[in-house]
């Protein structure tokens, strides 16, 4: 296999900080951690090592990096290798925006660097990283896992969790089988969290989305509203077959036809939104308000869905067909989104 | 207390030849108005069940059926159990959404075991109850009669009681169960837990057959009466008392459904567990998003306690892995194991039959199908070996 690697002045054996300005150079052959590689593969062959000053790609990044990727193929790898970059942020960045370039040339790269380097947050739902640590003893070992890795891309293999491959999780979840089962798993897990020693959770905490939120209306009086529900309110006969649970779609209607209404949601008891589905589309209670001149007009569609159990993406989706309908009102809009 | 379960094994063949459908039959349309019909599927067969409404164990009770439905009940301490056999009502009526059961394949939480199956059709809403009571009778009488002059492969005992292990930590398991309303409750000794304060139930109740499911929505995310019955979490805590741990307490709680109750609830069980001097606790919790709800602030109660909190949770973490597990996770929830992603697309067996469900074959309108559809797939008591890892 052809291997092409990456690293920054440093690891090349041109200076440290400061020949951090060395511009890109190519070396045949492998220099720096790119000959612990041919300690894993003695039969691998390394092409060039690609060397730059960390302070040359980070001063104009995407330019840089894309001279940097099309020097590196005009060498025709198989593979590329980058860092390990440590702790290093300059050099992490070069590593992961190499890498996730290299990727979208469709180029089998893989890099290395701590898992707390800030680089890390950027690049890692592109690029695969080996979670190298911080210290420069644990060279071999990562680029032992780089290789593997790296092989196993280009040979096309199926590439299973982050923990097994030794690679920093870029943010998916993928299934596994366990040789316990789960409540035998929670048990230990227990007793090793009462006796203080250590144990990882199998969901690690994750900050949740925030969201914007929108500034108030300055006028109801000259603002549209429209009426968007989660809570499955149909027309009678449900004749779009909207889910009840899971559901496929959003649909919208003309208010035209809201003087029969039914429900059609597994999430929650139907039974007093069925006596009145106002209840849910307060589409009375609006009229009123219009009638009132207190809010300018009542949107000619509701948008109807049932929310229960829904994929967040599908229902970013369901989000985005409406925003984009809405998008089109001119002047002020308001959204009265009811949700159960 | 003590509980003894003695375990069965018999062959398909013998099992068949000694089964009453006929009576089965006779006593739902007699007192429902639904026709059933009674099948046998062989363990891995190569068949989806569609339209699952429950499964229940099939079990009888020393000196009377070992589920209550009537709200009085004293759990048997004797047990005689085919393990190698369920009994599986499927059907539809208004409101219960159509569940998938394969019995083949990595995704099929009761391959091992031969299943009696049980059609409903024609059943309303309000008729499940008086069904499920028929056939837990049934099932009871059948096994009975059946072990009779058996003599079970292997037998378990169970005994549970205070004061056993001080030195060793004080553990309880909350477990939260969802009881939110019509098609959606959990009933402990035959009563609705809907809207009832968090409740001490003994562990060996449970494992007798004191909790029978009610829940017929979302089918990745709800507990069949056979898995409350064998619920692993408590033998698995069962069998560390007095080995590594002391098991205090079993706390009941359901998930509520408004804010307010959901905080209420938590602190609630955080009391009952502080008055049980508890130094650790296991949290399963059943039901879709708003229920993970109700898990968190349960840990995070119980954290704020001093009580330190491992949870069971499946994960909703789109198709294709890229969302966020969780629709929220506070960071006091530090222990999770997970039992898979119930968005996740999997493909079934093309040349299963399907049994059950409407117009046959065309129950299923695809082979690849979420396992949010697959019952018990990513099992909310942690009876599977599916997780999730990151990638």
């Amino acid at each position: 296999m052809r291997v092409v690697y990456y690293v920054n002045q440093f690891f090349g054996g041109i200076g440290s900080e400061d020949r951090a300005d060395a511009p890109l150079q190519v070396r045949p052959g492998a220099i720096g951690p790119a000959q612990a590689l041919r300690v894993v593969e003695p039969r691998t062959e390394v092409v060039a090592t690609v060397i730059a000053g960390d302070n040359w790609v980070n001063t104009d990044l995407g330019p840089r990096i894309d001279t940097i990727t099309n020097t590196i193929l005009s060498y025709a790898p198989d593979v590329v290798l980058a860092g390990p970059a440590f702790g290093a942020g300059r050099y992490g960045v070069a590593v992961g925006a190499l890498v996730s370039e290299l990727g979208r040339h469709g180029v089998v790269a893989v890099g290395a660097m701590d898992r707390n380097n800030p680089a890390v947050s950027i690049y890692r739902r592109e690029a695969y990283l080996i979670d190298s640590g911080t210290s420069p003893k644990r060279m071999g070992d990562s680029v032992a896992a780089m290789w593997k890795l790296a092989r196993a891309l280009a040979q096309g293999e199926d590439i299973g969790d982050a923990e097994t491959w030794g690679y920093i999780g870029r943010g998916y979840r993928v299934s596994v089988r366990h040789d316990q089962p789960g409540a035998v798993r929670v048990v230990n897990m227990l007793l090793r969290k009462l006796a203080g020693e250590p144990f990882a959770s199998e969901i690690p905490w994750r900050e949740s989305e925030t969201f914007l939120q929108s500034p108030p209306l300055k006028d109801l009086r000259q603002a549209t509203i429209v009426l968007v529900t989660d809570g499955g309110i149909v027309p009678c006969g449900n004749p779009d077959h909207i889910e009840g649970s899971m559901a496929t779609k959003i649909v919208r209607y003309p208010l035209s036809v809201a003087t029969c209404l039914d429900v059609n949601h597994g999430g929650y008891d139907v039974r007093f939104a069925r006596e009145n589905p106002y209840r849910v589309l307060p589409l009375d209670s609006l009229l009123r308000l219009q009638e009132a001149e207190m809010i300018g007009q009542v949107y000619p569609f509701w948008f109807t869905t049932a929310g229960n159990a829904t994929p967040v993406e599908r229902a970013k989706m369901f989000a985005q067909s409406v925003v984009d309908e809405l998008n089109q009102i001119p002047g002020s809009v308001g959204v009265l989104l009811t949700s159960t | 207390m003590r509980l003894t379960i003695r375990h069965f094994r018999v062959p398909p063949d013998y099992l068949v030849g000694r089964i009453n459908s006929a009576s089965l039959v006779a006593k739902i349309a007699e007192t429902t108005g639904a026709s059933a019909s009674v099948q046998f599927v062989q363990p891995e067969a190569s068949v989806v069940l569609a339209d699952v409404l429950d499964v229940f164990p099939a079990r009888a009770g020393r000196g009377g059926p070992p589920w209550s439905f009537s709200g009085q009940h004293e759990a048997p301490e004797v047990m005689d159990d085919l393990s190698d056999v369920a009994v599986t009502l499927v059907g539809r009526f208004q409101g219960a959404t159509p569940c998938i059961l394969p019995l083949q394949g990595p995704w099929a939480p009761l391959a091992n075991r031969i299943q009696v199956v049980v059609r409903l059709s024609s059943l309303n809403s309000d008729q499940d109850w008086l069904v499920k009571e028929i056939v837990g009778q049934w099932i009871h009488e059948w096994v009975s009669s059946l072990v009779k002059n058996l003599e079970p492969e292997w037998v378990e005992n169970f005994s549970w009681g205070r004061p056993v292990a001080e030195h060793l930590p004080g553990v309880i398991y909350v477990y939260q169960v969802q009881s939110q309303g019509p098609m959606r409750r959990t009933y402990l000794n035959g009563i609705a837990c809907d809207g009832r304060d968090p409740m001490m139930v003994s562990p060996l109740a449970i494992l007798g057959g004191a909790i029978i499911s009610g829940n017929y929505v979302l089918c990745g995310q709800r507990n069949a009466t056979i898995f409350h019955a064998e619920n692993l979490v408590i033998r698995q805590l069962l069998q560390q008392h007095a080995r590594t741990l002391d098991f205090r307490a079993v706390i009941l709680t359901t998930a509520a459904s408004s804010e307010a109750d959901k905080r209420t609830i938590a602190d609630q069980v955080a009391q009952l567990a502080t008055h049980v001097h508890a130094e650790g606790a296991i949290v399963t919790k059943e039901g879709g998003g708003n229920t993970t709800v109700d898990l968190m602030l349960t840990i995070d109660a119980l954290e704020r306690a001093g009580v330190k909190t491992a949870g069971v949770v499946n994960e909703m973490a789109g198709a294709h892995g890229d969302q966020s597990p969780l629709i929220t996770h506070t960071p006091t929830a530090n222990a999770l194991v997970s039992t898979g992603n119930v968005d996740q697309v999997v493909e079934l067996s093309p040349n299963a039959q399907v049994i059950g469900g409407i117009g046959g074959t065309q129950a299923l309108d695809s082979w690849r199908i979420e396992l949010a559809k697959v019952h018990g797939s990513t099992n909310l008591l942690g009876m599977g070996l599916w997780g999730c890892r990151d990638a």
